[in-house]
């Protein structure tokens, strides 16, 4: 066969993948703006309307104010046990460490449905239950591991002798973590805060088991879908793409010139 | 070593009180029992006899299984050639930029991108508007198996991809040459080199594949309507009809005690054999 | 009796099973250029780290001027280490790098500062002292690498196969620099290097390592002049080894046959009677050469089966009857007068003065 069309075929193929994974985001997006209650061709017009009707809604930006809280709390409590996780592998080898490791990095792989309903159970057995407080302490469970690889594949590109020249000049233990292993994760700690935030933000299976009253947003679109289809949702679901989109496309970026630097 | 202490025990704390310590009390639920509405610890077989009796849930258990494998398998299969080209026939700089597109929406709600394919499929969605302007009959693609495979897809796709992308990245671009150079076509040497070789990232991606579909409930739900239930939707209405905490903690432990043993198998399929090729 | 600067007695690190440094006792006095030699895994580099705090002995105890430092932490020593690969601060430009130590001692900015500036102009990186570490050529980190650890002015510094990472002629060069700077501070270095040249050029006291274990310390003339063991014979100079048996003893000389000839050398410390093994020990820049078979007490006859190039010395590979190789070390010039080829039939000869005996 011709190299070209074997090419093109190729290149085709993985422009083909793309598609299907972008094509339902493109499509909220361009639906958000259709005037039309109902998602259909051909297009009737170009309105912010359901955009306004998500921003004067009240539950809704109270669900988003929920996800933002929790979300920040999150990433702030995520990246710090990352990286104490991270650091501790970094520097210290013992016998059961690939224990510690299997239990710590585990809960991800578990479905989000069952750790939910475990969750709830255990939480509300001592007060946890329906909060939001509930939710943070969930996500913390299921965003840390993200923390503590991304944090640790940095510490991985440091030369150990860095540690040992602080300690060799005067830095103690502390402070050698302050004056140089900080400075260096300095970009994987950003990394993880935004990749922590990401993930809690878009979180919905656990949070609809935990959280009560106080929903946070994607509970409040699961609730949403379950009910009745309102182009709402398109608006919603837009700003909540956009918004994670952001955080982690930046969350790579720095990863990659950080790691262009080094080199 | 006090100091190694300080570092490694607050995540370690952290994750046994409130991923282990759960886990562990929805084991022991699935002994208790519900009295009066109220739940009380106990230590009955009742629930495990009630569940274990039901034909529905072995139904719904088997449905649940064949549609995780065949979403593994099918997502897996649509999955290869992408991941192909991708690590072995693109420019360094396309392939990170085509990683990059993979990892970000992965990070997205999955909630959202599977509403979206709601509006692409439903009867007066895209699809059915372009075929009805074109003046054919609508099909119906809502609420049928293949819009829940659809949603299985947008779920873990870009992993499939990744996973596989590392996998095949990882072979030794030698033994390709070495390959053609002895005669064998590129089909060929695809099927009988390349996959051997990335055997570890093609099992690894088709097994988190597998997990992902197994424990979804959105995509049965949302996508597929809900009248064929797999185990993530009877797990939900046990919980919010009758809220049945106990059995719904069995059904959960059947589900871990599945994903256990495919992971145990996965990890020796792929890692098995290297044992006896160090002494072959 | 002096108090060294630094002192280990009967130290010793075990790793697991591993001994990495077998019970070692040695000082170090202070102004001394003391440089560690020996094969890779002798276990020169971690006794340079336990002296710096980095490992902790298994036993035995190291001081510093007279004072035991054992449980000293690596921070509260004071005794800089100037790495192979320079472990300088990636986030940090020269001039932070530099300061750090100052900066860890709690010393005020504009003291810092000139501090800083001094140093760096010592080194002569003066017009660095803004740059990021990525911008430096080797040569260059490794200056910074040197000013970061003088600027603390400490009275012994610690170097970890400084050199190591440059290249041939920038290292010689880096070589000299050195020796005149630890001449100039007056201060005690303690070098670890697995190049014999280089610390037979800089330092004072060589410390031969091999298996965790010291097996010489002498000056440079006097390990290679008056090795004590066979490997140390071995491994400094150029030197061949003929094992051979006492035959006859004299007031001044004893007399070695080996396999390839008798050998009359002068009696040394040693004693040794009739029929003990030694080892006879010739450098092979001592050793003279003929076409003529000549009648000298100390010889040997050879074919010529391979020489080597350095510079303008030559090292000619000689065959002896028995197969073994002997060395010659000779000037070009004094080759070519003998106008000698490959294969061609050689006499070496060399004093008995020159000889030097091992017990075996």
């Amino acid at each position: 066969m011709d190299e070209r069309v074997t090419v093109l075929i190729q290149r085709g193929y993985v422009i083909l993948c793309l598609g299907f994974i972008f094509c339902p985001i493109l499509t909220l997006i361009a639906f958000s703006f259709n005037v039309d209650r109902f998602p259909s061709l051909p297009w009737k017009g170009f309105s912010l309307t359901w955009y306004s009707a998500v921003f004067e809604d009240p539950t809704i930006l109270d669900a988003f104010r929920n996800t933002l809280i929790v979300g920040a709390g999150v990433a702030i409590v995520s990246t710090f046990l990352g990286f104490t996780a991270a650091y501790f592998d970094f520097r210290w080898n013992f016998p059961w460490k690939k224990l510690y490791l299997a239990i710590v990095v585990l809960p991800p792989t578990i479905p989000f449905l069952i750790l939910g309903l475990a969750l709830l159970l255990f939480l509300s057995r001592i007060g946890l239950g329906s909060s939001l407080t509930g939710v943070f302490v969930s996500h913390v469970v299921i965003c840390t591991p993200f923390a503590l690889a991304i944090t640790r594949m940095r510490l991985a590109e440091m030369d150990k002798g860095l540690e040992e020249a602080a300690w060799n000049l005067g830095a103690s233990e502390w402070r050698g973590v302050l004056e140089v292993i900080l400075p260096f994760a300095a970009p994987a700690i950003l990394a993880s805060a935004l990749v922590t935030m990401a993930v809690s933000f878009d979180e919905f299976m656990i949070a609809w088991f935990v959280s009560g009253l106080d929903q946070t947003l994607p509970v409040k679109i699961l609730l949403l879908l379950q009910g009745q289809v309102s182009p709402r949702i398109n608006a919603i679901g837009t700003i909540v793409f956009l918004i994670s989109f952001t955080l982690v496309a930046i969350a790579q970026i720095v990863i990659f010139l950080t790691r262009r630097i080094t080199e | 070593m006090k100091a190694a202490i300080i570092w490694g025990m607050p995540l370690l704390v952290w994750q046994c009180l409130f991923f282990v310590v759960p886990l562990g009390l929805l084991v022991a639920m699935t002994f208790w029992s519900v009295r009066n509405f109220r739940l009380s610890p106990d230590l009955t077989l009742r629930n495990w006899n009630h569940l274990l009796s039901e034909s529905y849930f072995y139904v719904t258990y088997f449905r649940t299984l064949s549609y995780s494998v065949i979403a593994s398998v099918v997502g897996s299969a649509f999955a290869f050639p992408c991941s192909y080209v991708l690590a072995y026939n693109v420019r360094p700089s396309t392939r990170r930029l085509v990683t990059f597109l993979l990892i970000t929406p992965f990070f997205t709600s999955y909630l959202v991108r599977a509403y979206s394919w709601q509006i692409i499929l439903s009867d007066n969605g895209l699809v059915n508007g372009l075929l009805s302007s074109l003046g054919m009959g609508r099909v119906p693609m809502l609420n049928t198996p293949i819009a829940t495979m659809i949603g299985y897809l947008t779920l873990f796709f870009p992993l499939i991809i990744l996973l596989q992308l590392v996998g095949l990245s990882a072979v030794d671009r030698d033994l390709i040459g070495a390959a053609h150079n002895l005669g064998a076509g590129p089909l060929r040497t695809i099927v009988k080199v390349v996959i051997p070789s990335a055997k570890v990232g093609l099992i690894l991606a088709a097994t988190f594949a597998f997990i992902f579909a197994f424990g979804d409930f959105v995509s049965p739900a949302q996508l597929g309507g809900g009248k064929a239930p797999t185990l993530s939707i009877l797990i939900i209405d046990t919980v919010k009809s009758a809220s049945n905490w106990p059995m719904a903690s069995a059904i959960a432990l059947t589900m871990i005690v599945t994903l256990m043993v495919v992971m145990f198998g996965a990890l020796g399929a792929a890692y098995g054999t290297q044992r006896t090729d160090r002494h072959g | 009796m002096t108090i060294g600067a630094i002192e280990l007695r009967n130290v010793a690190k075990h790793f697991g099973k591993f001994v990495a440094v077998a019970g070692i006792s040695l000082r170090v006095e202070e102004g001394d250029f003391a440089a560690f030699i020996g094969p890779s895994g002798c276990g020169k580099t971690t006794t340079l780290r336990l002296i710096a705090g980095l490992e902790i002995p298994t036993s035995g105890d190291i001081l510093c001027r007279g004072r035991k430092i054992n449980d000293d932490k690596p921070w509260a020593r004071n005794l800089p280490l100037v790495w192979q690969n320079f472990a300088l601060f990636p986030f940090l430009s020269v001039e932070q790098n530099v300061e750090f130590g100052l900066r860890m001692k709690g010393i005020e900015k504009t003291t810092r500062q000139r501090s800083v500036r001094n140093w760096l102009e010592r080194v002569g990186i003066a017009e660095l002292a803004s740059r990021s570490i990525s911008e430096l050529s080797g040569g260059q980190k490794q200056r910074v690498a040197l000013a970061r650890s003088l600027v603390t002015e400490p009275s012994i510094l610690l170097l970890d196969e400084p050199l190591g990472s440059l290249d041939a002629h920038l290292r010689i060069l880096m070589q000299s620099e050195l020796k005149a700077l630890q001449r100039e501070l007056g201060i005690t270095f303690i070098y670890v290097t697995h190049n014999q040249s280089e610390a037979f050029a800089m330092a004072n006291k060589v410390i031969i390592m091999k298996d965790g274990k010291v097996q010489q310390i002498g000056s440079p003339q006097e390990v290679y002049r008056a090795p004590q063991n066979r490997f140390v014979a071995e491994f400094v100079g150029t030197n061949n080894l003929l094992s051979g048996k006492v035959s006859e003893t004299r007031s001044d000389s004893i007399k070695i046959s080996t396999s390839v000839g008798d050998f009359v050398a002068p009696i040394g410390l040693q004693k040794c009677r009739l029929g003990d093994t030694m080892t006879v020990v010739v450098s092979a820049d001592v050793v003279a050469l003929s076409s003529d078979e000549m009648a000298a007490k100390n010889r040997v006859i050879g074919h010529i089966r391979g020489e080597e190039f350095i510079g303008s010395m030559i090292t000619l590979f000689l065959e002896l009857p028995d197969g073994s190789v002997f060395r010659v070390q000779k000037q070009q010039h004094e080759i070519t007068r003998l106008q000698a080829q490959f294969g061609s039939r050689l006499c070496a000869y060399w004093e008995p003065a020159s000889t030097y005996l091992l017990p075996n």
